[in-house]
């Protein structure tokens, strides 16, 4: 049992997923120095673990008795986040979604009979917490619980109160429920869905997990980081992240930009991991037998085994290997080359360099001042609309809230009360409906051009928290201008929760600010948001021609 | 062997280690889903792989190597700071010193220790661990804060912890 306090607040802000960066190294440190320290960690993260398994497993035993018994495909109700338009990969047995990709292969079928084997293996488990379906659980004898009372309890919350708390605590729950969409689906051509999984249409967007299965013909996807793939059927994608996903049958072809350097695609064999390339990937044969090549026509990749963590073979352009389960060969594969040209051609998406990642970038700040390091700036719009910087206010940083916000909250309490920006993302203020002066209050990030050139936004994204019901015709906007220019673009995220966003900025000069602001467009109910996006400079002259690919000539059809 | 024994011989295998394949990866992901997710990945590494095993050598460890560079790889992609490698490889080290007989000894004694809890953390734990709500959520249901809410399951956690040790203790088990 943990024998300190503060091991055990650090073993529980660790599976809660709530350590900062001092508690992180704190807890390293414990775990590097004491031996009964990480011991104790393992049985605090194996407890925590099984407390999962046996819940849902409780929760499928459940929907499994009450199927037999009742011979009816009713089932529990509950709240799900919207369906529409976004692929939810969530399962009872995990995101990755064994029982939702259907894997379809002997191993995929055999994984559902072991999930069987896990139902049966936790059955002692179900007893305590589904007294109603099992036998009586064993009484140790002299094991006593202790039943302490909770320390730090804070009063309870008045109802007429609830409503201003769920947005003050939204601000700081990292437990948000968020979609995690991870790509989009940009194209569909003549494509047969498979019978195992969904089928999907222009638009559509993939969570991490999500799953694209079809017998035949091409689908491209663009993953949220900016990396656009092909796949030909039939084949079997399963998009990881924004940045990844997991090839398991067939050919696709992938081209990464600037901002997109380290898109990772996984096999049954080699990973392949891009460094600034167009590349493509055929996985073929048995699930015990399978071939995986690759080739590169631009750029570089490495290819990493499933042992590696770095430091894996490189191919460059023209190189191509065959790879089996114990032999790895030089050698092309033509027909995935072939597949390379339905890619698309935008030059914009290796003819620039990456000058930020606001991601990437945030560092946090000094204690109640703005932020002077590096070219970032928080401000939020005081009492003028959005674009007129000369009434931006200027946030400054929060240590206790980790996160930027205004400095003035005597003078102003409550209208720009909840503007945020922290490293995931923010919060905007007060909305034109909510406020008498009709304004809706932004949280806006700047960036300080380094250098003349001509700028771009890519692979900009916003998600926002799933909308409960009452609020779901609420939307959030996000905009951006340059200096005191003309709004260049707005773009609203509704109920379906993620809005993708890209933009051309002009020729700018060293000194000029881009602003990118997201507001409340009305009223700031659950409107925190989460998001990214780069800032490019282009390295190629104006008016350079590109040489159309296949794609480019098949969508101006 | 045929082919339906591999696979037999590969789910039997898979059924006895999960479990601790599953703790290792909960020790080292901060976030369960993504634990699952690993743990899904590594399985089907795994079982490529499977040739490659050497029966009689431990599955476990084997299964351990294979999951600990699927999280890096996944938690470095998504910008997250994993445990350095020094401390995972302490972490292997330690979970090797674990008797497996113990591992199942502690999960049959969770079952005891939570029909022991009072009705309403037995509750709680029943929807924290769903997985279906954030506990933002779960506090607005229940008219608590989130910290509260935190400090309950905080609280519930060391309980269950120390009733577990002290069954163990009575079945012999140091």
């Amino acid at each position: 049992m943990t024998n300190n306090i503060q091991e055990q607040q650090l073993f529980d802000a660790a599976c809660s997923g709530r350590l900062d960066n001092d508690s992180h190294q704190a807890l390293q440190t414990l775990l590097r120095t004491s031996p009964g320290a990480r011991q104790r960690y393992l049985d605090y993260t194996a407890l925590h673990a099984d407390l999962f398994a046996a819940v849902r497993t409780a929760r499928v035993h459940v929907r499994l008795a009450q199927l037999i018994e009742e011979s009816s495909p009713a089932g529990p109700k509950h709240l799900a986040p919207p369906a529409a338009r976004a692929g939810l990969g969530r399962t009872g047995l995990g995101r990755t979604g064994l029982g939702s990709t259907g894997l379809g292969s002997t191993l995929g079928r055999r994984m559902l009979a072991f999930a069987g084997v896990v139902l049966a293996t936790a059955a002692g488990l179900l007893v305590a917490l589904g007294p109603d379906l099992g036998g009586p659980a064993t009484e140790p004898a002299g094991a006593d619980l202790v039943a302490d009372q909770d320390f730090k309890e804070p009063s309870r919350v008045a109802p007429t109160e609830a409503l201003e708390r769920e947005s003050q605590d939204t601000l700081l729950d990292d437990d948000a429920r968020w979609l995690e969409l991870v790509a989009r689906v940009s194209r569909v051509e003549g494509v047969q869905w498979s019978d195992d999984g969904r089928s999907y249409a222009v638009e559509d967007l993939l969570s991490a997990g999500d799953a694209i299965r079809l017998t035949d013909g091409l689908v491209e996807i663009e993953f949220r980081q900016g990396a656009v793939v092909v796949l030909e059927g039939p084949a079997h994608l399963v998009a990881n992240d924004a940045n990844a996903a997991l090839l398991l049958q067939g050919k696709l072809a992938a081209v990464a930009p600037p901002w997109a350097t380290g898109f990772r695609i996984d096999t049954p064999g080699v990973d392949v991991i891009d460094h600034g390339t167009k590349f493509a990937v055929n996985v073929s044969g048995a699930l015990d037998e399978t071939q995986v090549n690759v080739v590169v026509t631009e750029g570089e990749v490495e290819l990493v085994a499933d042992e590696q963590a770095e430091g894996g073979r490189r191919l460059r352009a023209g190189e191509g290997i065959q790879s089996t389960k114990n032999d790895v060969q030089d050698g092309d594969d033509a027909e995935a080359r072939q597949l390379t040209n339905h890619l698309p051609s935008r030059p914009g998406l290796k003819n620039a360099v990456v000058v930020a990642d606001r991601w990437q970038d945030w560092k946090p700040g000094v204690a109640n001042q703005p932020n002077r390091e590096g070219n970032w700036r928080y401000y939020t719009n005081g009492s003028v609309s959005f674009g007129d910087t000369k009434g931006y206010e200027e946030l400054v940083w929060n240590e206790a809230d980790n996160c930027y916000l205004p400095g003035n909250m005597e003078e102003k309490p409550w209208l720009n009360h909840y503007v945020r920006v922290h490293r995931e993302g923010g919060h905007p203020g007060k909305g034109r409906d909510q406020v008498k002066d009709k304004i809706d209050r932004y949280s806006i990030t700047g960036f300080v051009v380094p250098e003349e050139g001509k700028y771009r936004i890519e692979a900009g994204w916003l998600e926002r928290r799933w909308a409960r019901r009452w609020d779901r015709d609420a939307e959030l906007d996000v905009a951006i201008h340059v200096n005191d220019g003309p709004i260049l673009m707005r773009k609203f995220c509704n109920r379906d929760c993620y809005v993708p966003f890209r933009q051309p900025l002009g020729k700018l000069a060293a000194g000029d600010t881009i602003y990118v602001g997201v507001g409340p467009n009305g009223a700031d109910h659950n409107d925190r948001f989460r998001w990214g996006f780069f800032i490019v400079r282009e390295t190629t002259p104006a008016g350079e021609a590109s040489i159309e690919s296949q794609r480019d000539i098949a969508l101006s059809d | 062997m045929s082919r339906s024994d591999h696979r037999e011989q590969f789910l039997a295998l898979l059924s006895e280690h999960e479990a601790q394949l599953m703790g290792f990866l909960c020790a080292v992901a901060p976030n369960y889903q993504d634990a699952e997710d690993l743990l899904q990945q590594t399985v089907l590494t795994m079982w490529q792989k499977f040739d490659q095993y050497e029966i009689g050598t431990s599955f476990v460890a084997w299964g351990r190597q294979i999951a600990r560079y699927k999280a890096m790889n996944l938690l470095q992609s998504r910008r997250l700071t994993p445990l350095d490698a020094d401390v995972i490889d302490l972490l292997i080290v330690s979970l090797d010193e674990q008797e497996p007989e113990q591992r199942v000894a502690r999960r049959r004694a969770l079952s005891g220790c939570l029909s022991k809890l009072p009705a309403d953390d037995r509750r709680l734990v029943e929807v924290a661990y769903a997985g279906e709500q954030s506990i933002k959520e779960i506090a607005a249901t229940i008219d608590r804060s989130a910290g509260g809410v935190y400090n309950s399951l905080a609280r519930i956690r060391a309980a269950l912890l120390k009733c577990i040790q002290s069954t163990l203790a009575q079945e012999g088990f140091a």
